[in-house]
């Protein structure tokens, strides 16, 4: 048992965020000025662990779209039983719940509220350090269609997701509409009396799993929790251990939406099961969550984009303890919109906006894409070998090309026809392609302009902002033969369609962090 | 002809289609598009919903009043069969008379073939026209707004039109009838399958990376 000294609170931090060690020594260095007694001897043993906390000036929570990705920091819960209970448990009695049901503190009074700005930038600071921690050669896959979502988690992603690390803050997205986290939890038992402090009794740990998918038919997901099987510790006094206290113990597991609940809420009930049973339960427990944003009049932009907060809660009841500070998983992000432009059928879906967004063409000997694929990368690597010039030929490069778009570079936004760059883009690349109007001299010369079965490729795609009309960045253009072409352009429409690629809109707050993003990989033999 | 208001197929299929005319019966008009007879079946009507990994190119047909086919594709993972031009000249052999519009993120484009030669190719954003039979269908396309201003943009009547509906308008000027949406809806079985094709399908790539 770990030795419990006066003048220290041993509680757990509710967020994820911030570290045990900060956290230990802070308690330290608030020791002298610690504790204050309750405001009355009325006041029940609770409300003296509230107050206990209150007055320690404790550790604040964590802003919610702090960077995540530290090393591993525990998640953790409060239970607390009354020194009558636990002395009945000693003396072989049942305890008789002498602590009473207390109102717990909710995440809403923890994890403050974020704009829609702050939230979409947390999810662009999110895409950012995923972005940054992976290798180039570490690419997703192609992209494919959101799985179906049914009463247990899709077995294929499961697996694909939980290969992954998904064990960390940041856990494992295998798209946008695919997400993972494996976490340990460590639950605290503490004695609580009047006029004392909190006292340390024991410790339970196990590991949660949770794997949640994006629904691309309405403002939803889906979140399965449980506990690891197997995955239960426990550090308990031997008399507990000899009642199996810890195992008879119920928790309850909750899927939550931190947001006002006319904006989202989770629809599901509330599994409560002994800790022994979580334990050796390999059942996947559903909980809905669901955003109502676009009806509650909260949602932005043409789109009624919104960006919510999610979680699983975890509380513990039984055998007289009570639950002091609820526990939660780490919380992502969701996007959810109401985008009309993808299919009749998908009209509304909710992502994850922390998965990377990389479109993935082959440029291997053979593949469908294979021209394509090797004009992109000229584009991407070697800007100043491509058309059109920046200068006609014989005339020294005045400057650079800049061409955004590859896997550590600037992104593309994704335009459709219905947008007034669509045209432009067109009738920049179609001049550069024929080497006339703003492009005489620089475009395709006569003997690299398509020739029969052949189409002039340009990138960026002219369904990016960053197309040939772009005033911020150069662009490329190339003959490649139609099929190429055809095949190129197909994958792209299905690549904005499985992974909810936005259209731009301009008139989001904060557009570059608030519109979706995406890139362009290729990936092709050693030459 | 210059109907303000064409068949939207980007909301039907996507950013990405091929929707072929011929005037051939429906089993020719598959053949000679690279499903051979004993290809062909019944198949679900063509949608953009995109479920597959890489879909496999299908051809989707039905027949039209007055001896014509309609095919349609909305997956060109190996191109689009009718925008080949051997494909619009087998179509075409003997006299008949065939149409492609293709519409994807890289072109939007109307091809016009008859008696086994693609005489016009029409990029309508562009108002450009190639080929031996450009000059018939000018005067037409070039009434309906399909020219350039000073600016390089059409006239307003058509620059407001997204890209899709823009190729829609000019191919139905090329073929001189409406593209309507019975054509498309209803009870009418689609016949159709996979063509033929000489292309590395993409499920065979995954295993060489």
């Amino acid at each position: 048992m770990q030795p419990f000294r006066r003048g220290t609170v041993h509680h757990a931090r509710l967020t994820v965020r911030g570290s045990l060690a900060a956290l230990a020594a802070t308690a330290v260095l608030i020791a002298p000025t610690l504790l204050t007694p309750p405001a009355s001897a009325a006041d029940g043993p609770a409300t003296a662990y509230r107050n206990t906390l209150n007055n320690s000036g404790g550790p604040k929570p964590m802003p919610a779209n702090a960077p995540e990705g530290a090393a591993e920091r525990p998640v953790t819960m409060d239970v607390g039983i009354s020194s009558e209970d636990l002395e009945r448990v000693r003396n072989g009695q049942r305890p008789k719940g002498t602590l009473g049901t207390q109102p717990l503190r909710t995440l809403g009074e923890t994890v403050p509220a974020e704009s829609f700005t702050e939230a979409a930038a947390a999810a662009r600071a999110q895409l950012k350090m995923r972005y940054e921690a992976r290798s180039a050669d570490d690419v997703p896959p192609s992209s494919r269609p959101p799985a179906e979502i049914k009463d247990t988690p899709n077995a294929e992603l499961l697996k694909e997701c939980f290969d992954g690390k998904a064990d960390s803050d940041y856990g494992n997205y295998v798209n946008r509409y695919t997400y993972c986290q494996s976490r340990k939890m460590t639950i605290r038992f503490f004695e609580i009396s009047p006029n004392k402090p909190p006292k340390y009794h024991a410790t339970t740990r196990f590991v949660y799993e949770l794997f949640a998918q994006g629904d691309n038919k309405n403002r939803h997901i889906r979140v399965f929790g449980r506990m690891k099987p197997g995955s239960a510790d426990y550090d308990w006094p031997w008399y507990d251990d000899l009642l199996q206290t810890p195992k008879i113990i119920k928790m309850t597991m909750t899927g939550e939406c931190d947001a006002p609940e006319q904006e989202c809420s989770g629809l599901s009930g509330s599994p409560s099961l002994p800790f022994g049973s979580w334990n050796s339960n390999r059942t996947w427990f559903a909980f809905d969550i669901a955003d109502s944003s676009g009806s509650a009049g909260t949602a932005q932009g043409r789109d009624k984009i919104s960006f919510k907060r999610w979680y699983l809660g975890f509380s513990a009841k039984g055998e007289g303890y009570e639950t002091m500070l609820p526990g939660r998983s780490s919380a992502p992000l969701m996007r959810c919109d109401s985008g009309q432009y993808f299919s009749p059928a998908q009209k509304n879906a909710c992502v994850f906006p922390g998965s990377l967004s990389i479109l993935n063409y082959y440029a291997t000997p053979g593949s469908p894409t294979e021209q394509v694929g090797k004009h992109i990368a000229d584009a991407q690597y070697t800007p100043d070998t491509t058309y059109p010039r920046t200068a006609p030929a014989g005339t020294p490069n005045p400057r650079a090309k800049r061409i955004p778009g590859a896997y550590f570079n600037a992104p593309l936004h994704r335009i459709t026809e219905a947008d007034p760059e669509w045209k432009t883009n067109n009738a920049h690349k179609n001049a550069a392609c024929k080497d006339r109007g703003d492009y005489k001299g620089m475009g395709l010369p006569p003997e690299k302009q398509p020739k029969s079965g052949q189409q002039c490729d340009e990138y960026p795609f002219r369904t990016t902002l960053e197309g040939a009309a772009s005033k911020d960045w150069d662009f490329s253009v190339r003959a490649v033969d139609r099929s190429d072409n055809a095949s190129a352009g197909s994958r792209l429409k299905l690549y904005v369609l499985h992974e909810r690629i936005l259209r731009w809109d301009a008139g989001l707050a904060d557009p570059q962090r608030s519109n979706d993003a995406y890139w362009v990989n290729i990936r092709y033999s050693t030459r | 002809m210059n109907d303000p208001d064409p068949l939207n197929l980007v909301e039907r299929y996507g950013e990405g289609w091929c929707v072929t005319l011929a005037h051939r019966p429906l089993a020719e008009a598959l053949d000679a598009m690279g499903v051979p007879a004993e290809r062909q079946t019944e198949v679900d009507a063509p949608n953009g919903e995109g479920t597959d990994v890489d879909p496999p190119p299908l051809l989707a047909a039905r027949s039209l009043p007055d001896g014509w086919t309609l095919v349609v594709e909305t997956s060109g993972m190996t191109g689009w069969s009718g925008e080949r031009d051997d494909v619009l000249e087998a179509l075409t052999e003997e006299g008949g008379r065939a149409l492609a519009v293709v519409v994807d993120p890289s072109v939007d484009v109307v091809l016009y073939a008859e008696d086994g030669e693609v005489v016009l190719r029409f990029v309508p954003s562009l108002a450009e026209l190639e080929g031996s039979g450009a000059e018939r269908f000018r005067d037409r396309l070039e009434k309906a707004g399909f020219f350039l201003d000073e600016d390089g943009s059409l006239p307003p009547e058509l620059d407001d039109l997204p890209g899709g509906r823009l190729a829609v308008h000019g191919a139905e000027l090329v073929w001189g009838r409406r593209l309507t949406a019975d054509m498309f809806d209803g009870a009418a079985p689609w016949i159709g399958g996979e063509p033929i094709t000489d292309t590395v399908p993409p499920a065979e790539l995954a295993e060489n990376d």
